[in-house]
């Protein structure tokens, strides 16, 4: 046990769901399916760093490790990214692409509930064993889904938010949605750079990843739906001389 | 020019406060630039050039 593999996945488990919860008020308030949809995808993510903490603290446990494949490393990005095609693509779109997402999740919870673990296979390749890690999934198929949800969410959140900045920046308006936008974009790409760097044997990085990637979706997110004071954009300066 | 005609010297574009006109279009390519590294490492995933996918 670790603070690594064991508080910090917690805390961004709460911060997760703290955010979570913020975003369904939200929706109750406003209405948006971007705002259901980001919640849910946030609710994920939580169950994600719970899973990952229950590990470092207590161990494999196999219910828990299929609630992290599940949602931890498969749905959270694609969920979230969901969301975010509710703001940017025409709404017949969005709802076919969501009936899409909501088929590959009952069948991604299907495999994943149905697969054959084995635990001591995250010792392989350069897993130390001490985070979760998909190694332990013997049934072949499975972690081909991973990759296939993980695309489609970061180009879909990543992107989405990094379009949105610039749309903003360009115009020069809503100073505080662009900052907000590039906060979300570094806040999701966050866990996959972990995920990378976890992937090159560094430890902890996936978790650290996730940690920081929760805090900055959360400051993102309010950051663009609370307009900053004494901001509005200006215009240019008059060239010297004029 | 446009025209013919010679362009005004002055501009009515609205600009950001100063630090974000700098700050904001730098971080736009980096955030570009990351994107597609970690496309690049999901797309290696796939073809299994990475050992493992999660």
């Amino acid at each position: 046990m670790t603070f690594t593999n064991t508080v910090v996945p917690f805390i961004s488990s709460i911060v997760s769901l703290v955010f979570a919860v913020i975003i369904f008020k939200r929706y109750a308030d406003r209405r948006g399916k971007h705002l259901l949809i980001w919640g849910i995808g946030m609710v994920f993510y939580g169950v994600g760093g719970f899973s990952e903490a229950y590990f470092g603290a207590f161990g494999w446990n196999s219910l828990i490790f299929r609630m992290w494949y599940l949602f931890g490393a498969i749905l959270v990005a694609a969920w979230l990214g969901q969301g975010t095609v509710y703001l940017l693509a025409k709404r017949k779109w969005a709802n076919a692409l969501t009936a899409l997402l909501i088929l590959g999740s009952v069948y991604a919870t299907f495999r994943v509930f149905t697969a054959e673990l084995d635990p001591t296979l995250m010792t392989s390749s350069v897993h130390t064993g001490s985070e979760l890690s998909g190694h332990a999934i013997v049934t072949s198929g499975i972690r081909t889904l991973t990759p296939i949800f993980n695309l489609y969410g970061t180009v879909a959140l990543v992107g989405g938010a990094v379009y949105s900045a610039y749309i903003f920046w360009r115009k020069r308006i809503l100073l505080h949605r662009t900052l907000g936008n590039l906060l979300i974009a570094v806040g999701a790409l966050a866990p996959a750079f972990g995920g990378a760097f976890s992937r090159f044997g560094i430890p902890g990085a996936l978790y650290l990843g996730e940690f920081f990637g929760a805090i900055l979706l959360f400051a993102g997110f309010i950051r663009a739906t609370v307009p900053m004071k004494n901001t509005e954009p200006q215009p240019a300066p008059t060239p010297a001389g004029d | 020019m446009k025209n013919g005609e010679p362009s005004k010297p002055t501009s009515s574009k609205k600009q950001y406060p100063r630090v974000y006109e700098k700050v904001i279009p730098i971080a736009l390519v980096i955030l570009a630039l990351a994107t597609i590294f970690v496309l690049l490492v999901i797309a290696a995933v796939v073809l299994g050039i990475f050992p493992g996918s999660g």
